[in-house]
């Protein structure tokens, strides 16, 4: 008798691993991204090639680091606006530099300057405790106002020899197969992923996501830890701001103020990490983005028109949240 | 709606006009499905449901309130930002001719409806800056209004004082001369004793009888809720346990409006129980102490060193725990895992080298989950899943993974299942056992008299009596709470 309930309840406890192990929020983006993967490679033959995949993963590198930096937001319940706006300061702030003083000293102006706005923001929402929102909405115009100051509105163009060989790099070179950036985004991913999942920082991010005021009835020091994370989500704008601009190895003031903000917040919904907080992971965010990029290389290699895209990759991020809403509901 | 379990089954349930009848039973017992097949939110898969004799089809919630099927659930559902008067005519609105609100109307009809059940409540007062008795009275208020034939109260005591009970049951009392059945959803039968005619329990989904009420006693009603002939027995009290040296001592404290002039130690190895009426300052002081809340004047002195907490972070370093009244607001984080919310406050005992031992962390968890026995599938389950008694053990067990010496327990068994609660005034001995000091606020009577070595009863923030829980009568606490007069 104790030793068949013994061995019922170890089997239990068996099957709750593997179930928690098994994160069943990942199933709808890897199920799209097969669906996409077998599609493509039926309709385009140019599809499943090594320099398409190549293309596919050095242009989605600077998306991948954003939206590292935006899971972080996003799981605390937050969100972070203004990451478009930092790419465009550091953008314009590292070409600026880095023409009279070179690459190291562009480098570190501008990252500055980026991680200077990550903890202003950190700064008025963690100690000063106003909403994500609206700290990030205004932070959006400030940022970009910056930008535009700074630049006198025109882009920074004609960077010496040989820095601008050197910063190129950055946004476009390679380490033997592996393009530059893409390692740059995967170690940020990397990185990411092991603070969120092994360290008491990560955990306190769920929490707070979760419930912010047991956070705080736990002690939890829910101020320090809101102004880390939006220093985590402005750095990684920072950093992909800077391979950006070293991909077009020029100072542009409107680098971030198209879609990459809006496809970072999507990339992460798309992944499945709650716009509630307190669930999902960077892991998910990098499916997102995947989904994300290659359906989009896959409709241009069909040549279907970037308007249409839009409206798909709209339906896309509305699709998986119904489709999460519904799984949590049936459970 | 719930797969693979049948959560009710062949139940056979009446209800006079003018009647009061009280529905026991543990959690999980089926109590709430029956409620809510009865409101029309589950449909029945087999059975019948009669009003007046007459079949009907309970299709959905406006269908049975057409009926004159009104419920007070145990939660209440009031929107926190709007006031006590929009709450109450929320979705009927009262309107002028041209289709706005009518808010003279509204707020004469809210006024008249609250003085008519006795509530001293501003019929403008944000709901949010209610306690939760107050709301409980607000949603009574709301669900009355409506032409109820048939009123259904699930644990409407569980977060009311003594005196805020009463009056409830003096209303129910009228109510149902008036005519209107109702049906009275408790964990208790004492508290209610006086007030039903009969008595239905129901264990795992079925029916155990129904019973004329003075035809039970505490004994049977427990061995019938638990399906244990045993029933329980009162607890060990004070056996092996030492009473040591002043863990927290207050001196005079107070803050505006709230309590004043509080003085008393608290000892290791000793239960030290405030109790008082809702809205007596409890949860309050308890907050002050833990850091969340600032003092206003006097002292706080832990382990003899005077102390002012800014944070419940500094209150946590030195050796306090809180276990909140609002267990699902601030107790447990319902979307986090069983095993993270054991572990929440304790991280740092996990870190080697800037990493957390996830092994570690998981076992000892596990440890927790059996020693204290909570109810768990697996530690992965999200802690929201669990039942009331459960999640309480969870934020128990959250701080017994800390240092603290001072457990500060605000209502502990509020919503609790009978069996839970017998589990956690064990706990709650042990914990003092250990040489730690617990400092318990409770309403419930009986509880009070069960755990406490000694009793401080508190009346609109001061402390009015102190007693040796020795055969103690509960009259004189009673007295003490209600009218000031420490006998």
């Amino acid at each position: 008798m104790t030793g068949l309930s013994a061995g019922s309840t170890e089997i239990g406890r068996r099957v709750g691993v593997a179930f928690a192990r098994i994160d069943p929020a990942t199933v709808g983006p890897s199920v799209a991204l097969g669906i996409l993967f077998a599609a493509f490679s039926l309709l385009s033959p140019n599809f499943l090639t090594r320099s398409n995949f190549t293309n596919v993963l050095v242009q989605s590198a600077p998306l991948l680091t954003l939206a590292t930096g935006q899971t972080f937001a996003l799981l605390m319940g937050g969100l972070d606006l203004s990451q478009g706006s930092i790419v465009s300061l550091v953008s314009v702030v590292t070409a600026g530099v880095l023409m009279q003083h070179g690459l190291l000293f562009g480098a570190v102006a501008g990252l500055a300057a980026g991680f200077v706005v990550g903890l202003a923001n950190g700064w008025l929402i963690g100690r000063a405790s106003i909403q994500p929102f609206i700290v990030t909405l205004g932070m959006l115009y400030i940022a970009a106002g910056a930008a535009m100051i700074y630049s006198g509105g025109s882009s920074i163009f004609g960077l010496p020899q040989p820095d601008v060989d050197y910063f190129f790099w950055f946004g476009g070179g390679f380490i033997g197969p592996i393009p530059v950036p893409v390692l740059i985004a995967v170690l940020l991913i990397a990185m990411a992923h092991i603070t969120l999942t092994r360290t008491p920082f990560g955990r306190h991010v769920y929490a707070i996501g979760g419930s912010e005021t047991v956070a705080v009835m736990s002690g939890i020091d829910v101020g320090r830890v809101k102004v880390i994370i939006y220093l985590v989500s402005g750095g990684c704008a920072s950093i992909a701001g800077f391979m950006m601009s070293g991909r077009v190895i020029s100072g542009q003031p409107l680098l971030g103020a198209g879609d990459i903000l809006l496809q970072s917040i999507g990339a992460v919904i798309i992944g499945g990490t709650s716009v509630f907080g307190g669930q999902g992971g960077v892991l998910r965010t990098v499916l997102g983005v995947l989904v994300v990029a290659f359906l989009v290389n896959g409709l241009n290699l069909l040549a279907i028109d970037t308007f249409v895209q839009r409206v798909i990759v709209g339906a896309i991020i509305i699709l998986s949240v119904w489709v999460n809403s519904w799984r949590r509901r049936r459970l | 709606m719930f797969p693979g379990v049948v959560a009710l089954d062949d139940v056979d349930f009446d209800l006079r006009r003018g009647e009061v009848h009280a529905l026991l039973g543990a959690n999980g017992a089926g109590k709430s499905t029956l409620i809510k097949i009865v409101a029309g939110l589950y449909q029945a898969d087999a059975g019948e449901i009669r009003i007046d004799g007459r079949p009907v089809e309970l299709r959905d919630t406006e269908t049975a309130r057409g009926l004159g099927v009104s419920v007070i659930y145990q939660e209440p559902a009031l929107v926190p930002n709007l006031s006590v008067a929009e709450n109450l005519f929320l979705g009927r609105e009262l309107l002028t001719p041209l289709g706005l609100v009518d808010w003279r109307r509204t707020r004469a009809e809210a006024r008249r409806l609250l003085d008519r059940l006795g509530i001293e409540i501003a019929s403008d007062a944000r709901i949010s800056s209610l306690s939760v008795g107050q709301r409980q009275l607000v949603e009574i208020a709301k669900a009355l209004d409506i032409e109820a034939k048939l009123l259904i109260l699930d644990e409407p005591t569980a977060s009311l004082s003594q005196g805020e009970a009463e009056r409830l049951f003096a209303l129910i009392r009228r109510l149902a001369q008036s005519g209107v059945g109702i049906v009275y959803v408790s964990h208790r039968l004492e508290e209610i004793a006086s007030l039903v005619s009969r008595v239905t329990i129901l264990r795992d989904g079925r029916s155990v009888g129904t019973y004329p009420v003075d035809r039970l006693d505490r004994r049977k009603v427990v061995a019938l809720i638990t399906g244990d002939e045993r029933a329980s027995v009162k607890g060990t009290g004070k056996a092996g346990r030492v009473i040591g040296e002043v863990l927290l001592e207050l001196r005079r404290l107070g803050r505006l409006n709230e309590f004043d002039d509080i003085s008393f130690t608290l000892r290791r190895g000793e239960i030290l129980v405030l109790t008082g009426l809702v809205g007596a300052g409890r949860t309050e002081l308890l907050e002050t102490i833990f850091g969340a809340r600032a003092a206003g004047t006097g002292e706080i002195r832990v382990g003899g060193r005077s102390v002012a907490f800014t944070s419940p972070r500094d209150a946590i370093r030195n050796g306090i725990a809180l276990l909140p009244e609002d267990r699902r607001g601030q107790g447990v984080a319902v979307v986090m895992p069983v095993f993270q919310n054991i572990t929440l406050a304790s991280l740092g005992r996990f870190v080697r080298r800037c990493f957390l031992r996830l092994r570690e962390e998981q076992q000892h968890a596990s440890r927790m989950i059996r020693n204290l026995a909570i109810k768990t599938p697996s530690p992965f389950l999200r802690a929201g899943l669990l039942s009331g008694g459960n999640q309480q053990k969870l934020v128990l067990a959250k701080w017994l993974s800390t240092q603290a010496d001072i457990f500060l327990l605000d209502e502990p068994t509020q919503g609790v299942d009978v069996g839970a609660k017998q589990e956690i005034y064990r706990l709650i001995r042990e914990i003092a056992a250990a040489g730690k000091g617990v400092l318990v606020v409770s309403s419930d009577l009986e509880e009070v008299l069960e755990i406490g070595d000694r009793i401080l009863a508190l009346r609109q923030g001061r402390i009015v009596g102190a007693f040796i829980n020795d055969n103690l009568a509960p009259a004189r606490l009673v007295d003490a709470i209600t009218h000031g007069h420490a006998t």
